[in-house]
């Protein structure tokens, strides 16, 4: 009875519980690199959720003028508060379901064994498309039996209960729980840094008193002040659940992909979407909404890759100073070389230090924004020069046969070709950049990028996407161009190139097209050419262009002026298609998806792809994948520039740069050997300097009668006796328990091959694809790296106050371990006691005085309430541990003083 | 002599009529109701066998405007729709029968777009570029044509277009880019 009577006494009196109290209560998980790696293979608990209004704001605007609403400002609020609200309450609801065991998972990698065999079916059937309507009527049927009694979900698929979240703790709190971001903060500290010290827990302390002006309650649409987006956070109480652990990927993948499906077609979204749900049902929501995870664990487990290496860039979007460094971002590039390059490169990179710079704005919506802004507009970009590419050569095929173009072409350039008008420097000009272009993308002997752009003849993942803008798959897109091409070439093959474009002949290196200068010459000179087409059509009628352009004169009307500049603006597109594709995953809605990028933790594709291995026993597994993505990573030099003095001795181990300084490296006099030398160099980075043994293919003994022409640098591991190996030592520096060490062999060799003819080339020298090896040599320096032995720490915001304000408003060094474990450092046992015991029963203290606990009595003011209460404590005294108190559960005060409850 | 004049006027007159008949006979627009649901409304000036059919009888109707999945959105289809207008969508220059047309609109599901749709995430809401190009689509330069795709299930399909139209003249709407010869 006593127990029921204060039971009811404690539900009906404790003071107002504040919505951020559950915040308080949970701990901050700081990592260490090793630590935030291996957690990337987990689920998270915790999310970060961004929403983007721009799309539906603007179609709210037009809609709001189009029914001529008197105020279309306010009207346009009340749609993206509906769009919130829709939004946020259908998490809400489709997690409901799913903790309540109302609506089975769905596996997030069907490449393991699944009983689900209709589901699999479906998903590789819809694979690159998002217009599926058979996977949107099993949807459908799953939803609608959600809300039955008792649902038979076995019609639709063979599930079975362990296709069920069914979390081990019946009790545990179903609730999502949803804040709205303010700021980030040291609560969020764990994003900032790893090991905590006395100042940022005393920063955290300072931080939980005005908890209440970072976060807010996500329905309270009126602090939400910015109408482009909103930044909240959700999460779980899932209390370290094994089952949580392991089907935790498939709880987040079944939630998007309800989402994806609900927000669209349930009727309970089209009820709360009300009025806007025939605007809302028409949203590509996940254009609009990021998920992302708020720590180091996962929302998708992290897989190497393609599509999770392109995912997981998008951080790079997040960086304050994105705009000024865009230029240098690969997306950005001419050819972009994907984002594993990026993932080599910088292989133990920052973690758990602001990587995404939220520090630098002043509110979290300012850095969902400045996110939002970057990413769209970049999106936006991509988005369109797929279509224009796509659109160009579609025209150009439909309108330009290739027959005619060769012959097109050597007409035009009789005049410089049979040397009739050797002075006509424009028309030559012309040539040179039509060859020069066209060589450096196309030719079998020199173009590095010819292989890569194979790639598009291959592909039908955008085979839906090309046909839905009423265009030819990418495939017959790029046999046309390939078909350009040959014409080009034999042309450029056709003639002697040494005589037309003789010693005296200078070319104006501006005149080439913007891809062209980006990819050669780095963007360090500007391109003219879309001037020199302006020009040209003052006096020209375009070859092919929209009726449109007799009137507007836009020469975005125009696609392509002469035959010269169709062919042109045919290799521009095919460079411009291979960019965006590269990264469709990120740009073009093929499969819409909500984006679930591992955006705070670079861990997760590094360890995926075992570049880097928290755990590693020894370092040969980097070296196997160096040398398995790059098949023997070789660096390759563009021929007939580069040469080896005859006399050099094969299996002599000596690095480029001394092979230089010994004078035994000659270069083409047709170049200047001071600028080759250094290009080189600069291509083959830090392996000039790596001892390499020179080989000479294909023969054991020198030919003094023939040059021998320096290929470039292959790279590859080897067997620990192998002739001109160069070994390098690797140690296990775990330290543990580990009886052996394995050692890693490299082996490098600088390749000469006998020719018997010079190669001239018109063709300035090039950058050539040295990213992998530049990988290995990362790697090599990578070994020296400290080893980071996983470690983490826990810290609870409430306990840190407490002991903050115990201590005399500062933490003292000494407590930094205890407060790092998850515990509270009160200033003696007694106040520890009160403090736990007050804390068992779910109660917050927000200040204690124990002056006068020897008398029996100690003074606690809980949160929420105005004054303290006094309270029975039992005072003992020990000589070994000195003073203390303690308090039963019947004393504890839950009520304020001078309150009602 | 009277006879003459009057039957003059008479003829000026019926020309008149005539003319009138030909032009504003209806009108079409898009519109939203009130709680938000997308619309076509027909006006008629007169009682013609448009408004017949199509209004039962009735001076002004509403008939259904679907929406689209996915349209309010920068993806590569709509990128490629709203630059199209006038381009790639042109109309034919033979106008096709109203009878076709009210056919059209009874019995299949349609989506039409104005310049002033909801849709469009790539002008300024005060930028009449979209405007511009749609009137390229019209023989007669009507400043507000419509174009009419056929659509199933609210998935826009380009080369579903259908109609455009331009005042009360109706045309056939194809994907068809539009070249200099």
């Amino acid at each position: 009875m006593k127990v029921l009577l204060s039971l009811i006494l404690l539900l009906g009196v404790l003071p107002s519980v504040y919505a951020n109290e559950a915040r308080l209560n949970t701990d901050l998980h700081f990592t260490n690199r090793a630590q935030c790696a291996l957690d990337s293979k987990k689920p998270t608990e915790n999310i970060l959720v961004l929403l983007s209004n721009m799309d539906v704001g603007r179609s709210l605007y037009r809609l709001a003028k189009l029914k001529g609403e008197r105020d279309t400002a306010e009207f346009t609020k009340l749609g993206l508060n509906k769009y919130r609200y829709t939004v946020l309450t259908l998490l809400d609801v489709i997690h409901q379901k799913i903790i309540t065991n109302k609506l089975p998972l769905l596996n997030a990698d069907l490449t393991q064994a699944t009983n689900l065999s209709k589901y699999k079916e479906l998903s590789q059937r819809c694979a690159n498309t998002s217009k599926c309507p058979d996977l949107d009527d099993y949807l459908a049927s799953i939803w609608a039996k959600s809300n039955e009694k008792n649902p038979k979900f076995g019609d639709v698929d063979n599930f079975t209960q362990n296709n069920f979240l069914n979390l081990e703790d019946k009790n545990v709190n179903k609730k999502l729980n949803c804040s709205y971001m303010k700021q980030f903060t040291p609560l969020e500290a764990h994003l900032y840094g790893t090991k905590p010290d006395a100042g940022l827990l005393e920063q955290i302390a300072k931080a939980t008193t005005e908890i209440d002006s970072y976060y807010s309650e996500c329905h309270d649409y009126s602090v939400q002040e910015s109408l482009k987006v909103s930044t909240y956070e959700m999460s779980l109480n899932v209390n370290n659940s094994k089952r949580f652990d392991a089907v935790g990927f498939d709880y987040w993948n079944t939630l998007k992909i309800y989402f994806s499906w609900a927000f669209r077609n349930a009727p309970e979204a089209a009820q709360m979407a009300f009025p806007f749900d025939e605007v809302f049902s028409s949203v590509l929501i996940e254009d609009s909404l990021f998920m992302v995870p708020n720590g180091c664990k996962s929302l998708v487990n992290p897989k190497c890759d393609p599509a999770t290496l392109n995912q997981n860039s998008i951080r790079m979007f997040a960086k304050h100073d994105f705009k000024q460094e865009a230029a240098s971002l690969d997306f950005f590039r001419a050819v972009p070389e994907g984002s594993a390059n990026k993932m080599l490169e910088d292989q133990f990179t920052n973690v758990n230090a602001d990587i995404l710079n939220f520090s630098q704005f002043e509110t979290a919506d300012a850095w969902t924004d400045s996110f939002r802004q970057n990413f769209s507009e970049t999106r936006l970009t991509m988005r369109k020069k797929f279509v224009n590419s796509v659109n160009n050569l579609n025209l150009m095929s439909n309108n330009l046969k290739t027959n005619s173009i060769a012959a097109s072409l050597n007409n035009y350039f009789k005049p410089v070709i049979s040397m009739k008008e050797p002075g006509n420097i424009q028309l030559k000009s012309e040539l040179y950049y039509l060859c020069a272009e066209s060589t450096f993308l196309s030719s079998e002997e020199l173009s590095y990028i010819r292989p890569k752009l194979e790639i598009l003849g291959k592909m039908n993942t955008t085979d839906l996407m090309t046909s839905s803008i009423n265009s030819k798959n990418l495939n017959e897109i790029f046999d046309y161009y390939k078909e350009i091409a040959s014409s080009v070439n034999a042309l450029c093959g056709s003639f002697d190139q040494s005589a037309v474009f003789d010693p005296s002949f200078e070319i104006d290196r501006t005149g080439f097209n913007r891809w062209y200068v980006d990819a050669v010459y780095e963007g360090k000179i500007m391109s003219m050419a879309s001037l020199l087409r302006k020009e040209k059509l003052q006096t020209k009628k375009p070859l092919i262009a929209y009726s449109l352009y007799n009137n507007s004169k836009d020469i975005r009307d125009v696609i392509c002026v002469d035959t010269v500049d169709c062919a042109r603006t045919a290799i521009q597109s095919i460079v411009d298609i291979y960019g965006v594709v590269q990264y469709s995953e990120l740009f073009l809605d093929i499969k819409n998806e909500i984006s679930s990028a591992s955006m705070l933790n670079p861990y997760a594709e590094r360890t995926a792809c075992k570049v880097y291995d928290p755990w590693f026993k020894t370092k040969a597994s980097l070296f196997g994948f160096a040398t398995d993505v790059a098949q023997g990573a070789l660096a390759a030099v563009t021929p007939g520039v580069v040469y080896g003095n005859f006399d050099l001795q094969p299996g002599r181990v000596v690095s480029f740069n001394q092979l230089v300084k010994d004078g035994k490296i000659t270069v083409d006099s047709k170049y200047e050997k001071q600028k080759v030398l250094s290009t080189v160099a600069l291509d083959l980075g830090a392996i000039s300097n790596v001892p390499c043994s020179i080989s000479v293919t294909k023969s054991k003994e020198m030919d003094p009668s023939k040059m021998l022409g320096f290929r470039g640098v292959t790279i590859r591991t080897c067997k620990a006796n192998e002739k001109n190996a160069v070994n390098v030592e690797v140690t296990n520096e775990m330290g543990e328990k580990v009886d052996k060490f394995k050692s890693g062999c490299l082996q490098c060799s600088l390749d000469f091959e006998h020719v018997t003819s010079v190669l001239s080339n018109a063709i300035p020298y090039g950058r050539t694809a040295f990213f992998m090896a530049r990988a290995v040599i990362r790697l090599y320096k990578g070994l020296k790296d400290p080893v980071n032995v996983p470690r983490s720490w826990s810290v609870n915001p409430y306990l840190v106050k407490a002991s903050f304000d115990s201590n005399g408003g500062k933490i003292p060094n000494d407590c930094v371990k205890k407060l790092s474990s998850g515990k509270s450092c009160m200033k003696n046992s007694c106040e520890e006691n009160i403090v736990n015991a007050y804390r068992e029963k779910g109660l917050y203290i927000d200040s204690l005085d124990t002056e006068q606990a020897w008398r029996g009595s100690a003074k606690v003011k809980l949160r929420g309430c105005k004054e303290a209460s006094n309270v029975k404590v039992f005072y003992s005294k020990s000589e070994n541990d000195g003073d203390s108190c303690s308090i039963s559960a019947k004393n504890i005060v839950t009520k304020c003083a001078n309150q009602e409850g | 002599m009277k006879k003459l004049i009057g039957l003059f006027f008479k003829s000026c007159f019926l020309f008149v009529m005539l003319q009138g008949a030909a032009f504003a006979n209806y009108e079409i627009n898009e519109a939203w109701s009130t709680d938000n649901r997308s619309q076509i409304k027909v006006e008629c000036s007169s009682y013609t066998n448009v408004c017949k059919q199509l209004c039962n009888n009735q001076k002004v109707c509403v008939l259904k405007n679907s929406t689209c999945k996915d349209c309010i959105s920068t993806g590569v289809k709509m990128t490629y729709l709203f630059s199209s207008f006038g381009k790639d969508l042109n109309s034919n220059d033979d106008e096709v029968s109203i009878y076709e047309f009210v056919d059209f609109l009874i019995n299949d599901t349609f989506i039409a777009f104005s310049p002033n749709n909801i849709y469009n995430q790539f002008d300024s809401a005060q930028s009449d570029a979209l405007a511009e190009r749609f009137k390229v689509m019209c023989p007669n330069k009507f400043k507000t044509p419509i174009a009419f795709f056929k659509i199933e299930n609210r998935v826009l399909d380009i080369q579903n277009a259908r109609y455009v139209t331009c005042g009360d003249s109706v045309y056939r709407l194809e994907l068809k880019s539009s070249l200099l010869e």
